[in-house]
């Protein structure tokens, strides 16, 4: 841990700088643009507010929102959907890839389903699941729960695949049985894979909501950013995407030191 | 001793199919009585992992057959533990896991599992360690959690492939010297492979010579130096000559 620190020490502090320099010039042209009568500049015009608006109007619009009810709301229904659909889908997927990693029968029958399944991206599917189930939270849910299981289902499987033969000959010399191996060896010496497919998964899933909400909803933090749109409102936009990268960030940061990291603390 | 052998190979022979046929062990016999510790020794590659892997039951021999105690081998069996060449500890568990695997896969209580596995990792010298993960611990130290791992499942035979060979010498030497304590005072019958001669004489009451591939039978030499034994034993001239004796034999025909 440590070491580790030491390690990223110079990356923080080179990041820091071209994040501050960044913002600090964002706020210069944007600023320029607002006090300074310069609109015969061409370049300066793309910092008009309707296009790129300044930091304080960003801020200004996001305090204005979290006194208000309709973003905590919004936020609330997109986090339940990725959080439903995304543990039934790992659920799902995990548990698939596992058995058909660990049984021969399990993999020839299901194997073709996968193939064909796997290569249509999930968010062709959300106009299928607004037909038959609605606008509501079932088909947002169902299009969360399909993503994370395919997504966790090859990876699990590969993980069953690449137990080194040798854990197995040793756990079956020391008397193990075909459970005790598949609890004790083979499912922690997958669970690199599987929580590597959990972390992609998790990212994926809120890709594919925010999308979903965009497509066809009329509730979440995608809704509530395609509605800015509709109103050309570039700060509500900005601000949701603010968002978004916030909840994303949240999300993932928390994975992976309450759950993942110390499943993993055996590794290297 | 007249007591029944507790180990006996009889006629063995192995081969494997690829392309061609490649015959790896030609018409294998010998015995091991109880608790005797025995070492295989024979050039890389004439089959010493092959003839292990098939007195473990990993393995179903061409011809012949391995029987333990009057019965044949079928399968393997925590009476008859493999300690193998490469690290084959959990990285996942703790020492103490680890050395409880063979307890906790017989269905001993949490209270006798406990019992046994101090008992064993005290005796490996990992005392203080029981809580450590693998990735905390040397080579070394590694190999003492997978001898005790191996005595804990309580087997009658350990089957030894090479297990210090991955270990520097100093790190070896030592270990050596640990393994023949433990079995002072933990007697098993000991099959113990290696390619390297004086750890196979510095360890065994008999050392049997193999061929290169195909492997036979070479020689089965009597190694009568008076035990317990101690590293200084190396460097006396009757182990010398020994040593000398079974370089000889190795160099013979290659
Ligand atoms: N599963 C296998 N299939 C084909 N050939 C094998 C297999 N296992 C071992 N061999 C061959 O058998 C020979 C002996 O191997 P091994 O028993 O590992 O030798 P050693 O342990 O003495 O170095 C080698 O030439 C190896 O290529
Ligand atoms: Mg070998």
């Amino acid at each position: 841990m440590k070491k580790n620190q030491s390690y990223f020490a110079p990356q923080i502090k080179y990041g820091m700088i071209s994040l501050i320099v960044g913002i600090g010039i964002y706020t210069l042209l944007t600023n320029l643009y607002l006090y300074i009568n310069v609109k015969s500049i061409f370049l300066l015009s793309i910092f008009r507010p309707q296009y790129l608006p300044s930091p304080q109007i960003i801020w200004h619009k996001m305090v204005d929102l979290c006194v208000g009810r309709v973003i905590w709301q919004n936020i609330f229904i997109s986090v339940v959907r990725v959080l439903l659909g995304y543990i039934c889908g790992v659920t799902i997927g995990i548990s698939l890839g596992l058995l058909m990693g660990w049984y021969k029968k399990v993999d020839l029958y299901i194997d073709p389903l996968i193939q064909i399944l796997r290569p249509i991206p999930p968010l062709a599917f959300v106009t299928l699941f607004t037909l038959w189930f609605g606008i509501g939270e079932i088909s947002k849910i169902l299009i969360i729960m399909q993503t994370a299981a395919v997504v966790t289902l090859i990876p699990a499987y590969q993980g069953v695949k690449s137990v080194a033969s040798i854990y197995i000959d040793a756990a079956r010399c020391l008397g193990a049985n075909d459970k005790l191996i598949f609890r004790k060896i083979v499912l922690p010496s997958a669970m690199p894979y599987i929580i590597a497919g959990l972390r992609i998964a998790l990212g994926l899933c809120w890709a594919v909501i925010v999308a979903a909400e965009y497509i066809a909803s009329t509730r979440g933090l995608g809704f509530q950013i395609i509605w800015y749109q509709r109103l050309m409102s570039i700060d509500g936009v900005i601000v949701g995407i603010v968002w978004l990268g916030i909840i994303v960030y949240v999300f993932d940061t928390l994975f992976r030191h309450c759950i993942f990291n110390p499943i993993l603390k055996w590794m290297e | 001793m007249n007591l029944k052998p507790k180990i006996i190979v009889r006629n063995l022979f192995m081969s494997f199919k690829q392309e061609k046929e490649i015959k790896v062990l030609e018409n294998i016999n010998f015995e091991i009585s109880l608790n005797e510790f025995v070492s295989i020794i024979g050039p890389s590659g004439c089959g010493k992992t092959t003839l292990l892997r098939i007195i473990a039951g990993f393995l179903k021999p061409t011809k012949g057959e391995v029987i333990c105690d009057g019965t044949t081998v079928k399968g393997p069996s925590p009476s008859r533990v493999v300690v193998f060449q490469k690290d084959a500890v959990f990285p996942w568990m703790s020492v103490r896991q680890n050395v409880e695997f063979g307890l906790l896969a017989k269905g001993v209580s949490q209270e006798e599992r406990t019992r046994i596995s101090n008992y064993f990792i005290e005796l490996v010298g990992l005392k203080g360690f029981e809580d450590n993960l693998p990735k905390t611990l040397s080579g070394g130290m590694r190999k003492r959690v997978d001898l005790a791992r191996a005595y804990a499942a309580g087997p009658e035979i350990l089957l030894m492939d090479e297990p210090f060979g991955s270990l520097d010498a100093q790190t070896k030497s030592k270990m050596q010297e640990e393994l023949l304590k433990i079995w002072e005072r933990e007697k098993r019958t000991i099959l113990f492979i290696t390619h390297d001669i004086s750890e196979a004489l510095y360890l065994s009451d008999r050392v049997i010579v193999l061929t290169s591939r195909p492997g036979k039978t070479k020689k089965i030499i009597k190694v009568s130096l008076p035990r317990p034994r101690k590293n200084e034993l190396k460097f006396t001239p009757e182990f010398a000559e020994l040593e000398r004796e079974v370089w000889d034999l190795i160099q013979e025909k290659i």
